[in-house]
């Protein structure tokens, strides 16, 4: 770490963090961009901006999976790693933010937020996640979940004139705020007790001479832990998910429940099993850190009730819920609580199957707030259960997809969402965990029950009101139709994501 | 523990509990200033020169200043923070969680003088090693850091501007 200086090289930047510096020279050039623009009127401005953004995330995307894949090492002085985890979740949250770019082409054009302030915004939402999931020193961590956070804050009170919107993001605010500084805490705790912020550094100093065992570093793993779990929206830190998710403008809500989950479950996943387990010790020679299989006897308990509230309480909370978005809310709550399961497998396959499930669910939720944005019309135009009632014979296209997404989500063949479930559970059963996967599959039970209301709504009742759904753009429709298709081949033929998934969660022990 | 430590904590804390339970906002924010001193008290003593420098003069000089003068142009000098206070159930949730947590702090924190302490290295702390891990060791998180401050100015700008 001390050598960082003689060490730093310009290429060895760009081989491992090029999708970062992409995605900061996209940002600054949005920018200027903008400033170029000005002569022009809102509305066109924004949407040159917003195609100048699509198009750099989708060349950025292309980047990091052909260019980074194949790199496998941990850059600049152990500050970021350029594994095959890392490169596919840094994939899989710009997808989100190419999905929500496009989506938010129309949405703006709808909810008339002419503001090309929201693509800079949301490129730099991208950069912070991407950047949070390379990272693997906690300093860095803090400071790039920070970028993400504010970004996405800002993103949530993107509409100015709803009260709801700002009282969410102030919420998600105050509430992250909170989260951050009990990561903020923890870490400092570990650095007073190990000296360095490295993960695999901590490993490698909390292993000698079962130090680990001390509650300091228990405190500090807690804490971690705390700061985490907000963002991943896992009980008992799950209270801000519905107020913001239903204030927040539709397309932000899909990104902030797909990249920053994905984000906040792939630095937990890097953390824990890096810093806090005998992972290393498996597979690349750390074999000092064998000693720290002692510790699981301390973060299974907690992740296993984590789990298991998680899946319990946003599924019965979902059913009571008369507001889709609120709704869909409680489901990624619930989401979060099934993904838990393959972290505490611990295994190869639930680290897989949380990468496929991931990837999978990013697909489905954008999609499904692709189409409740149209539906609405403009923002709170139709969002209750109410207003979803025979929507299926004035909007049969739209309701289609929606029951798809919906379908989907409840974990229905033959979609991705089966497959990544599928994934967990067996994970999950196959370290023993029986009792925990078999509520698990109860509590899915309950949320095919208010996924399937809302088809039936859609389809089985009279309309209560005239709801006129806002205009379908053809980003949008693009958008929509591309993570249809997507959930649709990978319910079907899932083999090539999984053998990528899995080739992926083996990165995570080979560099650091 | 030695009486200048003693005196500065103590100060901090009981500051700290003035400035959330002021009934009045601006006696609030003068509250938070001394918990600013005090704390830069303490990094002085923490052989800390330069955070202690910074504390006072980015804290206790920018960001109350800033704090003051919000007061002063939202606030009128009637209204009280009472309202804001009213709800009692969280206040003894509050009760209940500061106790567990500075619990599980203190029992966190006994362990740490039978592990050994760490000498610091020579010149700990000085502006000149600060210096030097702001750019070689840190010099990333540095230059990350900039853009989290870029991003939280556009942020501020759009959600601060009446019209734009």
């Amino acid at each position: 770490m001390s050598n960082l200086g003689f060490s730093f090289s310009l290429a060895q930047l760009w081989q491992v963090c090029g999708g970062q510096i992409l995605l900061i020279i996209a940002g600054l050039a949005l920018i200027i961009a903008d400033i170029l623009l000005l002569g022009r009127d809102k509305s066109s401005r924004t949407g040159i901006i917003g195609w100048i953004t699509i198009g750099s995330l989708v060349a950025i995307v292309l980047h990091v999976m052909f260019r980074q894949w194949n790199v496998e090492q941990t850059g600049i002085g152990g500050i970021f790693s350029a594994d095959r985890f890392t490169t596919f979740l840094c994939a899989v949250v710009i997808m989100s933010g190419i999905l929500a770019a496009l989506m938010s082409l129309g949405y703006l054009k709808n909810n008339k937020l002419p503001h090309s302030e929201y693509f800079i915004l949301l490129i730099f939402a991208v950069y912070g996640t991407v950047a949070f999931i390379q990272s693997v020193d906690l300093l860095m961590m803090f400071i790039t979940l920070e970028i993400m956070s504010i970004a996405v804050y800002a993103l949530a009170a993107f509409i100015k004139a709803c009260r709801q919107s700002q009282e969410g993001a102030f919420k998600y605010f105050m509430l992250g705020s909170f989260g951050s500084a009990f990561f903020l805490f923890g870490m400092a705790l570990l650095y007073g007790f190990t000296g360095t912020v490295n993960l695999s550094q901590i490993a490698k100093a909390i292993s000698v001479g079962g130090l680990f065992h001390q509650p300091a570093i228990l405190l500090a793993l807690a804490m971690l832990m705390i700061g985490l779990f907000f963002k991943m929206a896992m009980v008992p830190f799950h209270m801000w998910t519905p107020d913001v998710y239903e204030g927040s403008p539709s397309v932000v809500t899909g990104f902030m429940a797909t990249a920053v989950k994905a984000a906040a479950f792939g630095v937990f996943i890097k953390v824990l099993f890096v810093a806090f387990s005998p992972l290393l010790s498996t597979q690349s020679g750390f074999s000092a850190t064998a000693s720290l299989v002692g510790l699981e006897a301390y973060w299974k308990p907690v992740v296993w009730w984590a789990a298991l509230l998680t899946m319990f309480i946003g599924n019965l909370l979902a059913v009571s819920q008369k507001n889709v978005k609120r709704m869909l809310a409680y489901s990624s709550v619930a989401h979060a609580g099934y993904m838990a399961l393959g972290i505490l497998a611990a295994n190869a396959e639930g680290r897989a199957g949380i990468l496929f499930y991931l990837f999978s669910y990013t697909l489905m939720n954008l999609g499904a707030f692709g189409v409740l944005y149209i539906i609405d019309g403009v923002e709170r135009g139709a969002q209750t259960l109410g207003d979803y009632k025979g929507i299926g014979f004035k909007y049969p296209g739209l309701a289609f997809l929606m029951s798809l997404f919906l379908v989907a989500m409840a974990g229905l063949p033959p979609t991705a969402d089966f497959i990544a479930k599928f994934y967990v559970f067996s994970a999950a059963i196959k370290e023993g965990y029986m009792l925990l996967a078999a509520l698990g599959i109860m509590t899915s039970v309950f949320g095919l029950y208010y996924y399937l209301r809302v088809i039936w709504m859609m389809y089985m009742e009279e309309p209560e009101r005239d709801v006129r759904a806002g205009t379908l753009t053809a980003p949008t429709l693009v958008a929509i139709v591309v993570a249809a298709i997507g959930v649709i081949y990978l319910g079907i033929l899932p083999e090539g994501l999984a053998t990528i998934a899995s080739a992926a969660q083996a990165g995570l022990a080979v560099v650091f | 523990m030695d009486l200048y430590f003693i005196t500065f904590a103590v100060m901090a804390v009981g500051a700290g509990i003035f400035t959330i339970s002021a009934r009045e906002a601006l006696a609030s924010a003068l509250g938070l200033l001394t918990v600013f001193v005090a704390c830069a008290a303490l990094y002085l003593h923490l052989h800390a020169p330069l955070i202690a420098i910074f504390q006072i003069s980015i804290y206790a000089g920018a960001i109350l200043v800033l704090v003051v003068f919000v007061i002063m142009l939202l606030m009128s000098p009637d209204d009280r923070l009472e309202v804001i206070q009213e709800n009692m159930s969280y206040r003894i949730m509050g009760v209940f969680l500061v106790a567990a947590m500075i619990g599980l702090v203190v029992k966190a924190l006994k362990d740490v003088k039978e592990h050994g302490a760490v000498s610091l290295p020579d010149g700990f702390g000085s502006p000149g090693q600060i210096g030097e891990f702001f750019f070689r060791d840190y010099l990333l998180h540095f230059e990350v850091a900039s853009v989290l401050l870029l991003v939280a100015l556009i942020a501020a700008i759009y959600l601060g501007k009446k019209k734009l």
